[in-house]
């Protein structure tokens, strides 16, 4: 029965759309990105990922390079310096930027919350309210952070601070009038940015994530760069750190477009007028659904570990040719552990919506779902309890799934957990409906008049 | 076998569908017959296990009706409205749904070839079902009924839209299955029941007004055959006539 | 609610009526074929193909109307943002957003008659919104079908998407009256 039931699900225009989705979006990702990875390590071509870290993951770092990509470093004079910059030029337009639900929003504060930012920014800097709106041009770095000043006539000014005499530089670098020094300690400055985010509101620029991401980039140098490498060789074996950026990607699929499998099967039975035929027959009713589920988990699975051998097989290669050794089950066990439990809560919860409506309700409430958990789970290490999707769109940085495993772990098992939950409730649903027990405690009130119809949409 | 039906109602919101039947249905063919909307399809969706019967008692050769697994093991149905999946072919959708009766596989692969050879569907077991004519998808529907070899087939409103020739045809592949199994028709073509049943019982707005043999009910209603006395026995109890 | 209309540049704007007004198309024009797609009913589109007012007709005049819902709603939405200080040039995003709705629901509505299946309509029109917000398919694609690029309205793209909506609907239209 798993086969037919199999074959009815893949024989499916519905199937194919979810199966193109799917394959473009990972085309799109992730195709070639372990081939370009590993002819850099041989080459001189690269990946976007190896562009933007500096360099390949699987080439051993040159010390003759100079650069080796950033990391993310707490470094207390940056932020406290990009962090007042970026506040200053929010203040003085009175226009914050937010991105509370991954969408911009512009804040624009009243007259009382402008002047709270006024004196966090003057309990920063020093400075009064004038020579806030007055500041000279270079009172901040022309690069700093995710800033950049494009004052005219900038590289005129810094060739004459360049001819003032070394203990004049050195004396208006201390004047904190000219140039910007903190003149609060760093506790009281996160204390300070804290006050300013709850102001502005949710999403600001100043949240302690975002002040780390924008102004807490900092050079690798060589030992770092080469730990680094050791960490995606020997603790990684090369294939996980691949596996992961893979799984990354299949998430943002696997957590919406299945729900629309379980939504058409369960819906076929009834536009088919089939349901009474299946209904008397003797088949126990948790065989059939639990059948039916398994069939749509490996459906909507197998084609994931297809597409997985595209990365594998080039890194089999690559570990042949240079000798390192990896894992050669690394995609299988992130599989299983990262992306089956998304599909199983989403084809359960399609399952069970559609089983208890009729209806292709289950869409709806997927899609919002996925929607904002896309739009509050960042881009990396920041997995919940309730994260749908797990991100960790790097290749590198092994320490955040480090440092979370505990909350991804239980988030795993919470995940698993209701869908099995979710699937033995439709069990008890159908089986209530199979026997027509549920006939009449299923007509909607009458006072929802044609609302009611609206939930009785055959499809 | 015997199906005995005891104090049986039932409701739909404050409408009174069925009202406290009392029949029981032996061995061989038995009609059912009644107006549109006497409650023929309510009374066989419940004895198929698919409606809750509210009160009453219901036993299928012993077994109560609620035990719905082992039930569905001896019954077979034939829906007044069904279909199949359009684009499974008649071989496909027979396997399928010997599947979900639990016949093993090499059972079922048997059972499937002898029906399709006895309802003249042999050649059309790789037709897909939407391209089957509707005397063919008739037919279908009682090879699927019978895969299970069941010892109760329930059959509703079988010849609806099929032609005269289609219909005889029909009724003597019944015929023939009745002879050690209980068939319940339900119609509301009185001739067909003449020419098929032993037995007949009448539902007229949800109550039973006759149950007994097609003779005894020719003679109840006062006609020259079972049509007219039908209708004699309808008019009389739509006028306030005690039924029996 | 989920995001801010305020103030906002022409490419921000333009990134609003792109993910978020495009739905309407999908909601309002995906529905139009509900009850005479599929093998299922048949019957039922077997009674109207035989009456005198043909199934084109009747299905033009779902789309029309829905058109002019979406329309309405479109321009509704484009005066509240502007009165919230948003800056865009105000017709030629009203058009560009309607043609791109009328694109994610044509698109849907065709699958449905194509494949039967009201479920596929909504995977299709909704997939590739999805991808769009994503951003696997993105302002640089080919596959980008919104004609405003960084708050530039691109003609070209205007012609392609015109093109697209009139093939879609001729199609869909050219199908509807067949069996």
């Amino acid at each position: 029965m798993f086969l037919k039931e199999m074959k009815k699900t893949v024989c499916s225009v519905v199937y194919l759309l979810f199966l193109a989705l799917m394959i473009y979006n990972w085309y799109e990702n992730f195709y070639g990105v372990t081939e370009k990875e590993i002819r850099k390590a041989y080459e001189s071509d690269s990946s976007v990922y190896s562009t933007v870290t500096g360099g390949a993951i699987l080439a051993e770092p040159d010390p003759e390079t100079g650069s080796y990509g950033t990391k993310s470093e707490e470094n207390p004079e940056k932020i406290m310096c990009g962090g007042t910059d970026k506040l200053i030029i929010e203040y003085l337009n009175n226009s914050y930027a937010t991105y509370p639900v991954s969408y911009y929003k512009e804040v624009i504060l009243d007259e009382e919350e402008q002047e709270k930012i006024l004196e966090i920014i003057q309990e920063i800097t020093g400075l009064n309210e004038e020579q806030i709106s007055n500041l000279p041009d270079d009172y901040f770095p022309r690069v700093n952070g995710n800033i950049i000043h494009m004052e005219s006539g900038a590289e005129t000014e810094m060739d004459i601070a360049a001819d003032i005499g070394e203990a004049d530089v050195a004396a208006e670098a201390k004047d904190y009038t000219k140039h910007f020094i903190s003149q609060v300690t760093y506790d009281r400055f996160k204390e300070l940015m804290a006050e300013a985010s709850d102001i502005i509101g949710p999403g600001s620029n100043y949240t302690r994530d975002n002040l780390l991401l924008y102004y807490g980039q900092v050079e690798m140098d060589y030992e770092e760069a080469v730990d680094e490498y050791h960490t995606t060789i020997y603790d990684d074996k090369v294939t996980i750190a691949f596996a992961r950026l893979f799984c990354d990607y299949l998430s943002r699929t696997l957590g919406l477009y299945p729900v629309f499998l379980a939504v058409a099967m369960w819906m076929r039975d009834r536009r088919c007028r089939m349901q009474e035929l299946i209904n008397v027959k003797a088949i126990g009713t948790a065989k059939l659904i639990i059948v039916r589920y398994l069939a749509l988990l490996a459906a909507v699975l197998i084609p994931v570990f297809l597409l997985s051998l595209e990365s594998l097989v080039p890194l089999v290669e690559f570990s042949v040719e240079t000798g390192i050794e990896i894992d050669l089950f690394a995609f299988a066990k992130y599989i299983l552990w990262w992306l089956l439990p998304t599909s199983m809560i989403v084809l359960a919860l399609g399952m069970f919506l559609t089983i208890l409506t009729r209806t292709p309700v289950a869409v709806i409430v997927q899609l919002v779902w996925w929607f904002m958990d896309s739009s509050f789970t960042e881009l990396s290490g920041d997995t919940g309890l309730f994260t749908l999707m797990i991100r960790h769109n790097l290749l590198k940085g092994s320490e955040l799934i480090r440092q979370d495993l505990g909350i991804i772990w239980m988030n795993r098992g919470i995940m698993a957990g209701v869908a099995v939950l979710l699937v033995l409730l439709s069990i008890v649903i159908y089986d209530m409906k199979r026997g027509g027990k549920l006939e009449q405690k299923n007509k909607m009130p009458k006072w929802l008049g044609a609302l009611a119809k609206r939930f009785s949409i055959s499809i | 076998m015997e199906i005995e039906i005891r104090n049986l109602c039932k409701t739909y919101g404050t409408k009174l569908v069925l009202d406290n039947i009392c029949m029981n249905i032996p061995e061989g063919m038995y009609g059912l017959l009644g107006e549109n909307g006497s409650g023929k399809t309510t009374l066989m969706r419940i004895l198929a296990t698919v409606l809750e019967p509210p009160s009453g008692s219901l036993r299928i050769d012993g077994t109560d009706l609620r035990m719905k697994h082992k039930i569905r093991q001896v019954i077979g149905y034939l829906p007044q409205d069904f279909s199949v999946y359009p684009s499974m072919r008649v071989e496909a959708a027979m396997d399928y749904l010997g599947v979900l009766s639990e016949i093993p596989r090499s059972v079922r692969r048997e059972r499937t070839d002898f029906l399709l050879k006895r309802l003249n569907l042999d050649t059309e077991r790789r037709k897909r079902f939407k391209d089957l004519s509707g005397g063919m998808k008739q037919r279908f529907g009682i090879a699927q009924a019978l895969l299970n070899d069941p010892k109760f087939l329930i059959i509703d409103e079988p010849t609806a839209g099929l032609d005269p020739e289609e219909r005889n045809r029909f009724y003597d592949i019944l015929t023939e299955l009745a002879e050690h199994r209980s068939i319940l028709i339900s119609t509301h073509i009185a001739s067909d029941v003449e020419a098929v049943c032993a037995r007949a019982a009448v539902l007229r707005a949800g109550r039973l007004i006759f149950q007994g043999s097609i003779q005894e009910l020719v003679e109840s209603g006062g006609g020259s055959n079972l049509e007219e006395s039908y209708l004699n026995m309808i008019r009389r109890f739509r006028e306030g006539g005690a039924g029996r | 609610m989920i995001r801010g209309i305020s103030n906002l540049d022409p490419a921000r704007s333009a990134d609003c009526f792109s993910s978020s007004l495009s739905i309407l198309g999908i909601i309002l024009i995906v529905p139009a074929m509900r009850w005479e797609s599929g093998q299922a009913n048949m019957g039922l589109k077997e009674l109207l193909l035989t009456k005198s007012i043909s199934l084109r007709v009747v299905l033009t005049f779902r789309v029309v109307v829905s058109v002019l819902i979406l329309l309405c709603l479109v321009t509704g939405f484009a005066i509240v943002m502007r009165w919230c200080g948003c800056e865009f040039p105000f017709w030629i995003y009203i058009f560009a957003a309607t043609g791109y709705a009328i694109f994610l629901g044509l698109m849907g509505l065709l699958t449905v008659r194509i494949s039967g299946s009201q479920t596929a309509g909504y995977l299709s029109s909704l997939g590739y919104w999805s991808l769009c917000e994503m951003k696997v398919i993105t302002e640089k694609s080919l596959f980008w079908m919104f004609p405003v690029i960084n708050g530039h309205v691109e003609i070209y793209k205007v012609i392609v998407l015109i093109a697209v909506d009139i093939l879609s609907i001729s199609i869909f239209l050219y199908l509807s009256n067949h069996y």
